[in-house]
């Protein structure tokens, strides 16, 4: 099934009705979520060892065989995850079109509601104004829409203190969890990456999913242009015909170092633009994680 | 194509305006907002940088409108086939008939051979579109202003002469010098055939007269036959009044000044006559010769105290012009006034009846020509133009460039700025 245009998803009002489009998409796909299920998934057969615990022993295979095997499943823990979004004035970008805040609205309320589908407990933190505004990771239907409503009821607006989100999201994780953050990572660049290796440090795993347009990525401008910064209200007047080179070569050199620094930290990193369909950003990046955290600790077997 | 008003290409110079315009201009920055400043350089004061155009796409425009206006304004005539096949129709004929004393001449049917020039004129004319015809005796110096004069016309051009082309009558010059853009026809007429006497007015019967006194009779035949061994061939009647002649004084009395041009061409003649001038110098008459102050219409010959006078007066009823010599009709001045006489009365030679050369037909062939340099179209006379069309193209040009000055404005919140 042919994903969705952002367009299309994003010009639907309903947040959770987008959302259940692009998990919908995804899942027909054949694919699976890497947010491990709390319901037990049998993976493999091994032969039993001393110790074993008897209720996963396969009786039918020993009926058959005169063998003794046990079932092994993925990791039975359940998840939590914070989905920590980013609502300053610069994700309003473009004012015509989709906005990046919009765009990653999407993408978060999809996240949601896919965790939530397989069982595991979800929460939002964001900035409204200077103080933080958060729905601590719970799991339940109930909870998710009340999630998805509040995450609808969000406006791109003032600054936003990513380090401060990030510390706190991880803070609401009771147990080993995944800060996911959407953002343009436009602001406190070191500082973000610093409190992304702190989570790392207390065992949960993070996330950056760089949301940006593509008139950011290839700014296709020209003549003389007075830029006005959305967040601080700078104007910078521009000949951009001859500013081009000099732009991309930066934006290329920012979106290398946040890859690079992601990697080096063993956090997980996507690049979605705007005008890419969310289902296939979704897939991308869950398909990497899934690679990247290979089988699952099993419940009776470990080692 | 034909530029009818080329001076109108002057106006190529307002290009400039618009360039200065654009290149002076401020320009006016488009506002955009930004998610980030970040990654763009950082602005600089700069100096004005006049060799940057501002809206090359518009400058382009409003340079084209003014440049089509130019060229619309020099009246442009497109060659077509049409055009030069209607110009081709269209001829205009200066032609000049040659009507000098050789074609008064009569040819084969008796009359006269310009009658024939002037036929063969009317027939020229009425072919052509328009036509003028110069009737001249000098048909060289008549080319000029003929040529002058078909070159203001439109269509196919020709200068057409009519003449027998006696030799002289042009020369490859003459023609060269109607110039290019002109065709040359050359149209000979001549009275071939039996030559035909020129009439020559009979000369008027007239003497001349020797009045002397009796004794001196035998002495002035004398000297007349001397002086003139045949009879005088005079059309003026002519006295020469020896003193002692009976009516000598009567004459002297009645003498009036010289009035007839016949007398005084015979006056003029005498006066200037060399023999007559060397024998009166020498003469050494005693005979007293009445003084030009006694009688006024007496005239010396000569020119000093004369000896010979010379006066008009009545001689047997016949207005005479009498000479009064004061020297006697025996002496040797006086066999030279008598000679002098008959050479100044005598009629003038009859001319020769020649017939004429003429200029060889194959010269008169090489000088024709024909042109189609220069081949004027008649919509040039009428002021026909294909100027409108290029006034419709500026006028397309006029709204398209309104609409992009338009839409230039539209596009964000101009913001005039310093240019940087």
């Amino acid at each position: 099934m042919k994903a969705l245009p952002a367009s299309v998803v994003a010009a639907i009002d309903d947040l959770e009705f987008a959302a259940r489009l692009v998990v919908e998409g995804f899942r027909a796909g054949g694919h699976r979520s890497p947010f491990h299920g709390y319901s037990a998934e049998f993976q493999q057969h091994r032969p039993y060892r001393a110790g074993d615990d008897l209720k996963y022993l396969d009786w039918k295979i020993l009926a058959r065989t005169d063998r003794l095997y046990s079932r092994q499943f993925r990791e039975t823990t359940s998840m939590s995850v914070m989905i920590a979004l980013d609502s300053s004035a610069s994700m309003a970008y473009p004012e015509d079109g989709i906005s990046k805040f919009r765009y990653a609205s999407i993408l978060a309320a999809s996240l949601a509601y896919l965790i939530s589908n397989q069982g595991d407990a979800v929460g939002l933190m964001s900035m409204q104004g200077d103080a933080l505004a958060y729905v601590p990771a719970r799991g339940g239907r109930v909870h998710l829409r009340s999630l998805l409503a509040r995450l609808d009821s969000l406006q791109s607006g003032g600054s936003w203190d990513g380090p401060r989100v990030i510390a706190r999201s991880a803070d609401l994780l009771k147990r080993r969890g995944v800060v996911i953050v959407l953002s343009d990572f436009y602001d406190d660049e070191a500082n973000v990456q610093r409190e992304l290796r702190r989570v790392r440090r207390r065992g949960h795993d993070a996330a950056m999913i760089q949301v940006l347009s593509r008139q950011e990525i290839t700014f296709p401008f020209a003549g003389d242009v007075e830029f006005q910064d959305l967040e601080m209200g700078e104007r910078k007047l521009v000949d951009a015909q001859s500013a081009t080179r000099e732009y991309l070569a930066s934006v290329s050199s920012f979106l290398d170092r946040a890859k690079w620094e992601a990697q080096r930290s063993g956090i997980e990193y996507a690049l979605a633009t705007t005008d890419t369909p969310p289902e296939r950003v979704l897939r991308e990046y869950l398909l990497r994680r899934d690679a990247a955290h290979g089988p699952a600790q099993l419940h009776g077997s470990r080692a | 194509m034909i530029w009818q008003n080329p001076w109108a290409f002057a106006g190529v110079v307002a290009i400039v305006i618009p360039i200065v315009i654009h290149l002076l201009s401020r320009r006016t920055a488009r506002s955009e907002r930004f998610p980030t400043l970040r990654f763009l350089p950082t602005s600089q004061s700069a100096p004005v940088r006049f060799t940057r155009i501002t809206d090359p796409v518009l400058l382009l425009m409003r340079v084209s409108i003014i440049a089509l206006a130019v060229a619309a304004l020099a009246q442009p005539l497109v060659r077509s086939d049409a055009r030069t096949a209607a110009a081709e129709g269209h001829v205009v004929r200066a032609i000049v008939v040659d009507t000098s004393v050789s074609m008064r001449r009569h040819g084969q049917n008796g009359a006269p051979t310009v009658d024939s020039a002037r036929r063969v004129s009317a027939s020229l004319s009425e072919s052509a579109a328009m036509a003028m015809v110069v009737e001249t005796a000098d048909p060289a110096r008549a080319i000029q202003g003929a040529a002058a004069w078909v070159r203001t016309q439109h269509g196919r051009r020709e200068v057409i002469i009519v003449s027998d082309f006696q030799i002289g009558t042009i020369d490859s010059i003459d023609l060269r010098s109607i110039g290019d853009g002109v065709s040359v026809g050359l149209v000979q007429v001549s009275g071939a055939g039996a030559t035909s006497a020129v009439a020559v007015p009979s000369p008027v019967s007239g003497t001349v007269t020797l009045l002397v006194a009796p004794e001196h009779r035998a002495a002035a035949e004398a000297a007349r036959i001397a002086a003139a061994p045949v009879p005088f061939d005079t059309s003026i009647a002519v006295a020469i009044a020896y003193a002692g002649a009976p009516d000598r004084e009567r004459l002297q009395r009645e003498a009036r000044p010289i009035a007839n041009p016949g007398h005084a061409d015979i006056f003029l003649r005498l006066d200037r006559d060399p023999l007559l001038r060397a024998a009166l110098e020498v003469t050494t008459s005693t005979d007293a010769a009445p003084s030009d102050g006694e009688r006024p219409a007496l005239r010396g010959v000569g020119g000093n105290s004369a000896v010979v006078h010379a006066a008009r007066a009545e001689v047997s009823g016949r207005e005479t012009l009498v000479l009064f010599p004061s020297f006697p009709p025996d002496e040797l001045a006086s066999v030279v006034l008598i000679a002098a006489v008959a050479r100044a009365v005598a009629p003038p030679p009859s001319p020769l009846e020649l017939e004429p050369e003429r200029i060889p037909a194959e010269t008169l062939r090489q000088w024709e020509r024909r042109s189609d340099v220069g081949l004027k179209l008649p919509a040039q006379a009428t002021g026909e133009s294909d100027g409108k069309w290029l006034w419709l193209a500026v006028l397309v040009m006029l709204g398209a460039e309104a609409l992009v000055r338009r839409r230039k404005g539209d596009s964000g919140n101009a913001v005039a700025a310093h240019v940087v």
